[in-house]
């Protein structure tokens, strides 16, 4: 699958990988992959493991255990491996730290890829050495084409539904095409104004019918299709910047954004 | 397998080769061990099962004793363990018992899985066992500081703990202090729990509040404390019959206050994470709030 969104960012990985063929000490030994959730970051990662012929990839979450861990593990092996870590910037700080001593000194089996949504929130001790890649949301005709491959029949039942303006990355398009008819259903019976107390609501937005849990970013995508007012629109956007940051618990930032909608805007 | 089932094999003599003691309880694991150590010719500690496995399938010349194998926290043997390994500890020939401890409960679903009939769990245990193993460990202590100490211990362990620092002081003293000095002494204060301080929020009683953060374990969690109190409230003001423990403080709220107290608290929140902040000062300054008889807003607090 080549996406225009990824292009370039393959072009990158793609001359790296060459150049680690002529001379291994020469190529980059991290990399730094920057982009809105749902791009594909991980999926490069993996794509780059191939263009470097290495059989383990292994991706590791922000935390400050499982890269430990995953370090000890990259200096007790000596088979070539890439070392995905996922959304460096929605760990705590202390994981980074954890990674910049290896990236200091990195074993020369070992590949390491960062993703990361904000480079902003990355420190700049490992912003400075990794080689940074960046890669653009997917563009309108990169998610249909990706929803065609995944499913071409239920794409072109639900393209023009209410639902598919929710969809503005590839894991949105998962996502939505996982979802039978009921939990779609569930989701066009949210409405605005919200009458009810703000903790029922926020249990109704997080919350199927048999009770299993909506995803937030394709929950906050549909409310703003459907919101009925500028203001309405700003409190999303605000309550997607918080949820994506990492840094306040999902069930807060819905519940302040229920509040601002009932009580606020006055 | 229940502790129970062990209690009944000890009492009739009939210990079965292999046990797995898992769970928290460290003080209850220790007098089980010593129950059946009392029945044994030897007790030994061995660092994992495969070596105890070893001695029993090597031949002696001379029979071995009878003897109680302590395996603590094994994690080969965790590793190991499989349907098959299980089958071999069955069919080993083991001459007295071999006990394992573990306490981690992933290493305990894992043994309960594959040696059910061997693996007890042995988490909290009631006030009253407490109180009845303490009687039978300490035969001369007085009755009300028993008491004391089995409703105010967490565990077994600390109950006998403490219980052996009083036997070795002075007991007419002891006797003569109030209660809560001799938890003051052991340690044995309870820390406040979330419950008491939504009371404290939902009261608006500032002296209270802050009686209860200075001895609070996580101070970061009480900004989610203060928001999961303003979002009950606003559940009670709309729908007064709730049911909720916050029911009686409901009438001291208006929903503009609950709306400006969840905002500005929230906005703490927010600093908090994003700046080195003063958790403590932005907590103080929050619960201060709670004094307006109208909870300014964040405009009006900075006008």
């Amino acid at each position: 699958m080549n996406f225009e969104c990824q292009a370039d960012a393959l072009l990158s990985l793609s001359e790296f990988a060459k150049e680690d063929q002529i001379s291994h000490s020469t190529s980059p030994h991290s990399i730094l992959i920057e982009g809105p959730s749902g791009c594909g970051k991980t999926y490069l990662a993996s794509r780059y493991a191939k263009l470097l012929n290495c059989l383990d990839f292994v991706l590791v979450n922000p935390n400050v255990k499982e890269i430990r861990e995953s370090i000890d593990t990259c200096y007790n092996t000596s088979t070539r491996l890439v070392l995905c870590i996922e959304n460096l910037d929605s760990g705590a700080y202390a994981a980074s730290y954890t990674l910049l001593k290896f990236l200091e000194e990195p074993s020369s089996n070992v590949y390491i890829v960062v993703t990361c949504r904000n480079k902003l929130n990355v420190p700049a001790t490992i912003c400075s050495r990794c080689v940074s890649i960046s890669v653009p949301a997917p563009s309108h005709r990169d998610i249909c084409e990706y929803a065609e491959i995944q499913d071409f029949n239920k794409f072109h039942r639900l393209k023009d539904s209410p639902i598919w303006k929710a969809v503005r990355t590839l894991k949105n398009v998962d996502t939505v095409l996982g979802l039978d008819d009921s939990k779609l259903n569930y989701l066009y019976s949210i409405r605005f104004p919200f009458t009810d107390c703000v903790s029922n609501v926020i249990w109704k937005l997080g919350h199927y019918e048999d009770n299993s849990t909506i995803d937030v970013s394709i929950l906050l995508n549909y409310l703003i299709s459907i919101s009925p007012d500028r203001f309405t629109t700003r409190q999303l956007i605000e309550c997607e910047k918080t949820i994506s940051s990492g840094r306040i618990a999902p069930h807060a930032a819905l519940a302040k954004f229920v509040l601002e909608c009932k009580y606020g805007g006055s | 397998m229940t502790i129970q089932e062990v209690g009944l094999d000890i009492f009739e003599r009939h210990l079965k080769p292999f046990y797995v003691f898992g769970g928290s309880e460290y003080g209850v694991k220790f007098r089980y061990l010593q129950m059946i150590r009392d029945q044994m010719q030897d007790c030994k500690e061995c660092d994992t099962v495969d070596s105890v496995i070893q001695i029993m399938k090597t031949r002696h010349l001379v029979p071995l004793p009878e003897t109680l194998y302590i395996v603590r926290y094994d994690s080969s043997f965790i590793q190991n363990l499989s349907e098959f390994y299980a089958n071999t500890i069955r069919n080993c020939n083991i001459i007295g018992s071999i006990v394992c401890i573990f306490e981690s409960e992933k290493d305990v679903s894992k043994c309960e899985k594959f040696l059910p009939d061997c693996t007890v769990r042995i988490n909290s245990v009631d006030s009253k066992f407490i109180r009845k193993y303490l009687h039978a460990d300490y035969p001369k202590l007085p009755d009300n500081l028993i008491n004391i100490v089995s409703d105010y211990s967490s565990t077994y362990g600390q109950a006998y703990n403490v219980c052996s620092a009083m036997s070795n002081g002075d007991i007419t003293e002891l006797c003569s202090m109030d209660t809560q000095e001799i938890l003051r002494m052991f340690s044995l204060e309870q820390s406040c729990s979330e419950s008491d301080l939504k009371q404290g929020i939902a009261s608006r009683n500032f002296s209270v509040c802050m009686s209860i953060v200075e001895n609070y374990a996580d101070r970061d969690s009480i900004f989610y404390t203060i928001l999961s109190v303003m979002l009950e409230l606003e559940k009670l003001i709309l729908n007064p019959r709730s049911d909720s423990s916050l029911k009686p403080y409901a009438s001291r709220w208006k929903l503009e206050d609950v709306y400006n107290m969840f905002m500005q608290t929230y906005e703490k929140l927010l600093e908090s994470r994003k700046y080195s902040v003063d958790v403590s000062g932005a907590i103080i300054h929050l619960l201060t709030l709670l004094q307006f008889s109208s909870i300014p807003s964040k405009e009006e607090m900075y006008v």
